[in-house]
């Protein structure tokens, strides 16, 4: 097989990936997925074009946003540390979902720095043909250091 | 490479360039700038993949089959271009084929 038409396999199963999922935990499962199997199109495929994001206190206001900003980074993330769920509820009705998580997210930093954290997980969905996909997150931690540490930090990056 | 998330620092999982849209080309190629260096080394995205991240195509994929300085050119097999625009943001990043799960 020539790389390209593993590439194209890739696509297809990018595309796959996506119409695969079809409940509201699912579609958030293969987000997870797709960012730790380092599927830019896959991830961006379960998005919502209405999507906001809140994230330890910083907001993509767009999907567009959340694209460019911080999903390369989130995956970065996702490849580097293990995301074991803890406990999922679910609920809502018709088209309009929501799924809370939480996650026990371990691994290193660069620095060998471990990283033993609890990530709480808020996404709400919305079905449009057929297909849920993304309307929200809100991710935060129960490590209130660390999310001081990054609320602090947005602050100074908002300065002008 | 680093890749910073708020404060936890770790290994950047892919080599990225990110780029603007600044000129339309032919229905595979469009004339870029890259947001994080003056200049595409030739060819230097060879294989990587394409993935638009704002404007009308938001998540279309392609693979790049060369570029120049300022240009890049798709594989046709991922389908046309069309309905890119100048302005439109993208992100190209080098990663192998993944297996279909």
């Amino acid at each position: 097989m020539t790389r390209f038409a593993g590439w194209l396999l890739a696509l297809c199963a990018s595309a796959a990936l996506a119409q695969a999922a079809r409940t509201p935990a699912e579609t958030v499962d293969a987000f997870h997925t797709a960012l730790r199997n380092k599927d830019t199109a896959a991830a961006l495929s379960l998005l919502d074009r209405s999507l906001v994001v809140y994230e330890f206190g910083a907001v993509d206001p767009t999907a567009e946003s959340y694209a460019f900003r911080h999903l390369p980074f989130d995956m970065d993330v996702a490849v580097a540390t293990a995301w074991k769920l803890e406990s999922r509820r679910t609920g809502g009705e018709g088209n309009e979902r929501w799924v809370l998580s939480t996650y026990r997210v371990t691994g290193r930093q660069l620095d060998g720095t471990p990283i033993d954290q609890t990530t709480l997980e808020t996404v709400i969905l919305r079905r449009t043909g057929g297909l849920f996909r993304i309307v929200h997150f809100h991710w935060s931690t129960s490590d209130a250091a660390f999310q001081a540490r990054a609320q602090s930090q947005r602050r100074q990056e908002e300065k002008p | 490479m680093h890749a910073g998330h708020d404060d936890v620092r770790v290994e950047a999982a892919l080599k990225r360039s990110p780029g603007k849209v600044t000129a339309l080309g032919s229905v595979y190629s469009f004339e870029a700038k890259p947001l994080r260096a003056p200049a595409y080394v030739p060819n230097e995205l060879r294989g990587w993949r394409l993935t638009v991240l704002k404007g009308e195509r938001f998540g279309a994929a392609f693979q790049v089959e060369s570029n120049t300085e300022s240009r890049i050119t798709v594989a046709p097999a991922n389908g046309s271009l069309d309905g890119i625009a100048v302005g439109d943001l993208f992100i190209v990043e080098e990663t192998a084929p993944q297996s279909p799960q």
